[in-house]
């Protein structure tokens, strides 16, 4: 894979795309300038660095954008947040496209009526994950490269559910994902859930048909789950529950398995390596012998063209 | 008389009886004979349950929640009776001195940038930091009269607002969703080292308040009446805002911010008993108590969430105080 910056072609077709505010955005293509609010990982995937005219300030202390940014020459502005956006600092830029979330809506709306071009995003699933960044890679003509990515997560994912495919099929650990705060779960609409599928675990929170709420403990002590992992962003660790005097009657304290997953994005083929590393300590037996590092170091080396360091971890 | 002495009673039991009731709800269904077994063991063999999920719902969670809500709804309530009573004013609170917005930006920055330490500690001290702040506004002028105190509580209030703000703007989404959360108060998270704090700092700062309460009908009866009475009103008023302060930031820390419970309830009372604040103090905590403990219960069990009990009390407050509006609180007030 090379890293190369390669010059900017002249726009050659239109796409016609609804994003996820379902508003229909026509963007010429390649697109030459584009700011990242968010999706900012899929910037060393698309390699385009050369092509990014400015970044949401949380990119800023992302690792994997820490670590590709020495590709691009000169620096790049930061023009606000997802949710505030610093209008000026982005039509001074002059972006052919915004790529950004859809937690404000009429932030979008206001910078289309300013003529510019935003395509607003939220994966709830892999699937749609996928579907981004193949867009993506359309709108940067890097079809070849998302489609590179994609193939890797792909192998990742089907290697996992290949394995946890011989574990038993009941019954299946009960397993749930915390996130912000301790009574917060991750529930049917959420990437947490799917993964939890993914990796042969079966969430207690699913019949919830939400994406992530917050619970009255009582019944997280009633579903007694036997493995519990934490959002890695979240303000507590593994530690405070295993000492919480409320969960020590569940399976997953009783027997250690209380996780903290590495701070990264869902949206981002990392999402792959998380479900590696739950997959690992939902069914160590299945994994015995692979080495995340290694696995990990191939992934980065071949999908972001990174080398891995362990970073993210707590 | 007799009618009302059977009310204050009801009033002074209703914690015990919402707190009794509020064991037997959740959203995790254990028959009422089971909640009846654990407790009952608890009684003559506390070792036997030790280790069950039912003993860890029953005891440590609910049990827990509701003797929190207890305590914060006694002192929130309590604070509001004083506040009111000493300012003469009956649209004050224990907010309005700055603790809600100091302790909200403590705990904001707690959430935001400092995670090695206690979110309810910063609280507690921010909160403390905003009523010394006030004080000392209200001081610059030649005399501390109510309308100044309140008129610097309400700068004190909107600059720590804005600060909160700030910090709201700066954290990245994730944290931003906690701080969120805890402003809108909740005991989700209740345990018994939270009770035990907030339990302290009820007693030592209730306890002034309730021995010295004959002085707050004095004081409420105007300044001037109550120096020719011999009342010192600053000394007093000093003594009544500390010890207010001090029971009502530590409650702010363990629970988040709880609005209308301090206003609602004494006027409450006042209308069932009087504006009398040798009574009036003591059912006004009696009902904080049991307002608390059952809206807390409804927001633990009303859906499959966990409801922020500030909603439930702000849903049930608003409309609650038009009703009082309308029905001539003015006159029930000035008893």
């Amino acid at each position: 894979m090379t890293t190369a910056a390669l010059p900017a072609p002249t726009p050659t077709a239109v796409i016609t795309h609804t994003d996820r505010l379902g508003r229909r955005v026509e963007i010429p293509v390649p697109v030459k300038r584009a700011v990242f609010l968010q999706m900012y990982e899929l910037i060393p995937v698309l390699d385009v660095w050369e092509r990014v005219a400015g970044l949401g300030r949380y990119a800023f202390v992302n690792d994997i954008v820490a670590s590709s940014r020495a590709r691009r020459h000169g620096t790049v502005p930061a023009v606000g947040g997802g949710n505030d956006i610093n209008v000026e600092a982005v039509i001074r830029v002059r972006p052919d496209l915004i790529v950004t979330w859809t937690a404000s809506p009429e932030q979008v709306r206001f910078l289309e009526g300013k003529g510019l071009r935003v395509i607003a995003e939220y994966p709830e699933s892999i699937q749609e994950l996928r579907e981004v960044m193949k867009l993506l890679g359309r709108v940067f003509q890097r079809e070849r490269r998302v489609s590179r990515a994609i193939g890797e997560m792909d192998l990742l994912l089907g290697d996992i559910r290949a394995r946890v495919a011989k574990a038993p099929p009941s019954p299946r650990p009960r397993v749930l994902w915390l996130g912000s705060r301790p009574t917060t779960v991750a529930c049917r609409n959420s990437i947490g859930n799917e993964l939890i599928r993914l990796v042969g675990g079966e969430n207690p929170a699913e019949a919830i048909p939400l994406r992530n709420t917050d619970i009255p403990l009582e019944r997280i002590i009633s579903w007694n789950p036997d493995i519990v992992f934490i959002w890695g962003n979240a303000r507590y660790g593994a530690r405070h529950i295993l000492e919480s005097s409320h969960w020590r009657t569940v399976n997953a304290v009783k027997h250690g398995r209380v996780y903290k997953l590495p701070e990264w994005s869902t949206w981002s083929p990392r999402v792959a390596l998380v479900a590696l590393w739950m997959a690992m300590r939902t069914y160590p037996e299945r994994f015995e012998g692979l080495d995340f590092s290694s696995v990990a170091d191939r992934f980065y080396r071949l999908v972001f063209g990174l080398s891995y360091k362990g970073e993210g971890w707590h | 008389m007799k009618g009302r002495r059977v009310l204050d009673a009801v009033i002074l039991l209703s914690p015990l009886m919402a707190g009794w009731a509020a064991l037997f709800v959740g959203s995790c269904d254990i028959p009422p004979l089971d909640v009846l077994r654990v407790l009952a063991w608890r009684l003559f063999d506390p070792g036997a349950f030790g280790e069950s999920s039912e003993w860890v719902v029953i005891v440590d969670i609910r049990l827990c929640r509701v003797v929190l809500a207890g305590i914060v709804g006694a002192v929130l309530s309590a604070g509001g009776a004083t506040f009111q009573g000493m300012f003469r004013n009956p649209l004050v609170d224990p907010y309005i001195l700055g603790i809600s917005a100091g302790a909200a930006f403590g705990c904001a920055v707690a959430v935001g940038f400092m995670p090695l330490i206690s979110t309810p500690l910063l609280a507690f001290a921010c909160g403390i930091l905003a009523v010394s702040l006030t004080s000392w506004i209200a001081r610059w002028g030649d005399d501390v009269s109510p309308l100044t105190m309140v008129l610097a509580g309400v700068v004190v209030s909107a600059f720590f607002t804005a600060l909160v703000s700030i910090v709201k703007f700066l954290v990245d989404p994730a944290k931003l969703q906690s701080i969120v959360y805890w402003l809108m108060g909740s005991f989700s998270l209740a345990e018994w080292k939270s009770v035990g704090m907030a339990a302290a700092a009820a007693v030592v700062g209730l306890t002034p308040v309730y021995l010295m309460r004959w002085r707050l009908n004095v004081i409420s009866m105007g300044e001037e009446e109550a120096r020719t009475m011999g009342v010192d009103v600053r000394r007093y008023r000093v003594v009544f805002i500390a010890a207010s302060t001090l029971a009502v930031s530590t409650a702010v820390s363990v629970s988040g911010i709880i609005g209308w419970v301090g206003l609602m309830v004494p006027h409450l009372v006042r209308m069932v008993s009087g504006p009398d604040h040798r009574s009036l103090i003591p059912l006004s905590m009696a009902a904080g108590a049991a307002f608390l403990i059952l809206a807390d219960t409804v927001a633990r069990s009303l859906t499959v969430y966990d409801l922020p009990v500030g909603l439930v009390t702000a849903i049930t407050g608003a409309p609650f105080f038009v009703y009082l509006l309308k029905r001539g609180g003015r006159e029930s007030w000035r008893g």
